[in-house]
């Protein structure tokens, strides 16, 4: 009798859940930094009678899971290999791009770091301050975690062949960047435009300002695409939520949150 | 012969399909590519060269469980003693730890970075990030496991004894000094629990270690744990050699989750005869920890307590009315991850105890318990990896209709809460005479009668317990939920296989994401409130079984 009563429970509740007007639904996974421009996406698809979801889990996750098929579209923070868009069979669609800068406590004196500099300082090559700055004292190394697209964007971009220093400290997110840098005067390492804020001071590179503008105007050198991993033919709800995301009139919600969106004018 | 019962294969079998998984991933990677042992336990992590150096991750791993162990081990059985035997305002230190209990790692790990890290900075140690940072954040961690665990084992000691010790005049410390021995069951099971915590947790280290792989015993240098890796390259292609150290790093906390608790055990012996030849030293060493500990986590909680507050008042003034609105359907979805994966624990996790307590095999009980110790090492990312795997490999052979939904994440949180259930059932188990299957049977009582009247009476303290350990291990649980399913908005599910989107998800948003000291302090505002969630539970579980009384037979 319990029995039968719990599953009439379970029956009705599933038939609640599953009578919603909301029929198309389209899933997404993958890197942290996409889900508040995607939320943004997914309010304005409830309208249109598509049920947007978005999960987390890194952009290796999001990868995996677009390419097995346990979602529709998979977010990455850094491009596709060619390795992933063959063996998997997926298609990129880039929507923003999200410039990368240099940053140390504000109390450093170092203002401008030009690419050699750079790599050597994160290669583990130049290790005092007093190198090529008038502060004293050993410089520590702060950088992201393997997986992260920003990571990769500054190695290909700035490091070219040299490895990271062994030494160098890992955090693992834009966030937790700012908090050990804000924090270390010996300090310093990268993290997203869009993340910088007063509590620690952007580096120019090569005497160009980490700015938006600059990163929008190309003149900026070190940016990442964000991408949108998706199996080849997808269905009319994904190619409408990729059309919806890549338009202009999506254009100041991908700004709102620090990036720049590749539909501007 | 008489085969062992179902319920002694299941834990085997877990591990062996845990363990399998693991070695067919590293004999499919070394097939693929000309590398040797020394490349996977050597010291340099270079994925690109085939170099996994896991070795210091290893030694990463033991060292920060040991040091933890090592710093809460003292503070939590002075504070048991303190909550057994000392002054009536000693017990509120009982409910001081169950509210840290339910602090999430994730946000201990942020504390730590804002407060741990920059003390030790300050003090010369480096940048502060380093294995030290990461014992002593892990220390508190473990401290409420570790002392609840104690605490439920003098709760059952008989009250003969306590009687015995105070008729022959002893003050309540001596008495306590004299029961210890008694205690050896719950100090063991709470040591493996703690310890496989220390090793398993990822976020303290994630945030604190500095994520250094480079071999060096000195605590003041920067580490990697091998639950910290787990994370760092979970997020990398399958494919690429990185990602296969992940299976490497799994083996390693194996070999350590049964390792650590023996040197762990030996450690303790040790230590007593250490002290055997010195009883002045020894006596004066308890009666400092007997009043210092409750005042340690007087000021630890005035720290913790001091700074979240802070930023809780600050998160209030940022929070919009529609944003509290929001968290409401999170709050209620973590709640019934909880309650749902006790439901599960609580059942499976008392049999599976009662069927290895009852098993005369030598062998078989060796291999539940190494697979318990495993199991409880087993970092839960893991363990979320492991249920995901498991959905792809089910669409593969057909089940298209599986999806990542919240009974998948349930049925994983259940296994990463399975071996603190077991652990404190067994504790209770341990307290009961061995035999009495066969005495009740003597005295014309069937098992049944005998389950019912006698052991589930004397075990309601530890079930209650196990199901706080389980709820909170489910509650506080991040990586899983990541893996698992979890959305960033969801409705309220009302079946297993709904999307769910609970509170840990948007923690660990507002960790990575944060842009702005207003979003920072709604972390904090957000934590409180899945501390709110753990005082609901706790009161769930106090009307469940009502708690007996402290003080049998003592003064």
């Amino acid at each position: 009798m319990k029995t039968s009563l719990f599953s009439i429970l379970l029956s009705l509740s599933s038939s609640l859940v599953w009578g919603t007007p909301v029929k198309r639904t389209v899933s997404m996974a993958g890197g942290t930094a996409h889900i508040p421009v995607m939320q943004d996406a997914a309010k304005l698809l409830t309208a249109e009678g598509i049920e947007l979801v978005v999960a987390a889990g890194g952009s290796g996750v999001g990868i995996t899971k677009v390419a097995t098929g346990l979602v529709d579209i998979g977010n990455s923070g850094r491009p596709l290999t060619p390795e992933e868009k063959t063996r998997y069979g997926l298609e990129e669609h880039r929507f923003a791009i999200d410039g990368i800068a240099l940053i140390v406590h504000p109390g450093n004196p170092l203002q401008n770091v030009d690419a050699a500099t750079a790599q050597r300082i994160f290669s583990g090559i130049k290790t005092q301050w007093s190198d090529f700055t008038s502060r004293q004292g050993a410089i520590r190394l702060y950088t992201r975690e393997e997986s992260s697209g920003t990571r990769q964007t500054f190695k290909e971009l700035v490091m070219k062949e040299s490895p990271f220093a062994v030494y160098a400290h890992v955090v693992t997110s834009n966030g937790a960047m700012k908090v050990a840098v804000a924090q270390d005067l010996d300090a310093i390492g990268f993290c997203s435009i869009g993340h910088l804020d007063r509590s620690v001071k952007a580096v120019a590179f090569s005497g160009i300002a980490p700015t938006q503008s600059n990163a929008a105007s190309g003149i900026y050198p070190v940016v990442r695409p964000l991408v949108m991993a998706v199996r080849k033919n997808p269905s009319a709800p994904v190619l409408r939520v990729l059309q919806l995301i890549q338009s202009p009139a999506f254009a100041d919600h991908i700004r709102a949150y620090g990036y720049l969106p590749l539909s501007a004018p | 012969m008489r085969l062992p019962s179902f319920g002694l294969w299941i834990l085997p079998l877990l591990g062996i399909l845990f363990g399998g998984l693991f070695i067919s991933e590293v004999v499919h990677s070394w097939a693929g590519g000309a590398w040797q042992v020394t490349d996977f336990w050597g010291t340099t992590w270079h994925p690109d060269l085939y170099k996994w150096g896991l070795l210091p991750m290893l030694l990463g791993s033991a060292e920060t469980a040991l040091l933890a162990w090592g710093l809460a081990f003292p503070w939590a059985l002075a504070l048991s003693i303190g909550i057994a035997v000392g002054p009536p305002w000693m017990k509120g230190a009982r409910r001081l730890l169950q509210g840290l209990l339910g602090i999430p790692s994730l946000l201990y790990g942020f504390f730590s970075v804002c407060t741990v890290v920059q003390v030790l900075r300050f003090c010369g140690v480096g940048s502060g990030y380093s294995g030290l940072a990461v014992g002593m954040t892990l220390a508190v961690l473990i401290l409420p496991t570790l002392c609840l665990g104690f605490v439920e084992g003098w709760r059952q000691l008989p009250a003969s004894m306590w009687h015995t010790t105070q008729q022959l005049g002893f003050t309540p410390l001596q008495q306590a000094r004299a029961l210890l021995p008694a205690l050896a069951p719950s100090v063991q099971r709470a040591t493996w629990l703690g310890i496989g915590r220390a090793l398993g947790d990822c976020m303290v280290a994630l945030f604190v270690s500095g994520n250094i792989p480079q071999l060096s015993l000195n605590p003041a240098a920067g580490v990697r744990t091998l639950s910290a890796h787990t994370a760092l390259v979970a997020g990398l292609d399958p494919i690429s050699p990185g990602f296969a150290s992940l299976f490497g790093a799994a083996i390693g906390l194996a070999l350590l989750a049964w390792g650590l608790p023996k040197v762990a055990d030996y450690g303790r012996y040790g230590i007593s005869r250490i002290w055997q030849p010195f009883p002045r030293i020894e006596a004066a060493l308890w009666r400092g920890l007997f009043w210092l500990a409750p005042c340690g986590l007087t000021l630890l909680w005035l720290t913790v307590g001091g700074y979240v507050g802070a930023q809780f008042v600050e998160g209030l003034r940022v929070t919009a009315f529609a944003q509290w609105v929001s968290w409401w359907v999170p709050f209620c979805t973590s709640l019934l991850l909880a309650l749902a994966t006790v439901g599960i624990v609580l059942p499976l996790g008392t049999w599976l105890a009662v069927r290895i307590s009852l098993t005369s095999s030598w062998s078989w009980r060796w291999w539940n318990e190494t697979m318990l110790r495993f199991m409880a090492s087993i970092p839960s990312l893991w363990i979320g990896i492991a249920g995901l795997l498991s959905v792809i490999a089910l669409q593969q052979i057909g089940y298209t209709s599986i999806q990542l939904c919240i009974g998948v994440a349930v049925l994983c949180l259940s296994v990463a809460a399975l071996p603190a259930m077991v652990y404190t059932v067994q504790a209770g188990l341990a307290q009961l005479p061995r035999e009495w299957q066969k005495t009740g049977a003597r005295l014309g009582y069937s098992p049944t009668w005998m389950w019912w009247h006698v052991v589930l009476p004397h075990l309601a303290p530890f079930l209650r317990h196990g199901a706080l350990l389980a709820a909170i291990r489910a509650l506080e649980d991040t990586a899983i939920g990541l893996v698992t399913g979890a959305v960033a908005f969801a409705s309220f599910p009302l079946s297993w296989h709904d999307r769910f989107s609970p509170l840990s998800f948007h923690l660990f948003f507002l960790a990575d994401q944060y842009r702005n000291p207003q979003e920072r302090a709604q972390l904090f505002v957000m934590g409180c409130l899945w501390i709110g969630a753990t005082w609901i539970l706790l009161g769930l579980c106090r009307s469940i079984a009502p708690g007996r009384n402290l003080n049998r037979g003592t003064v």
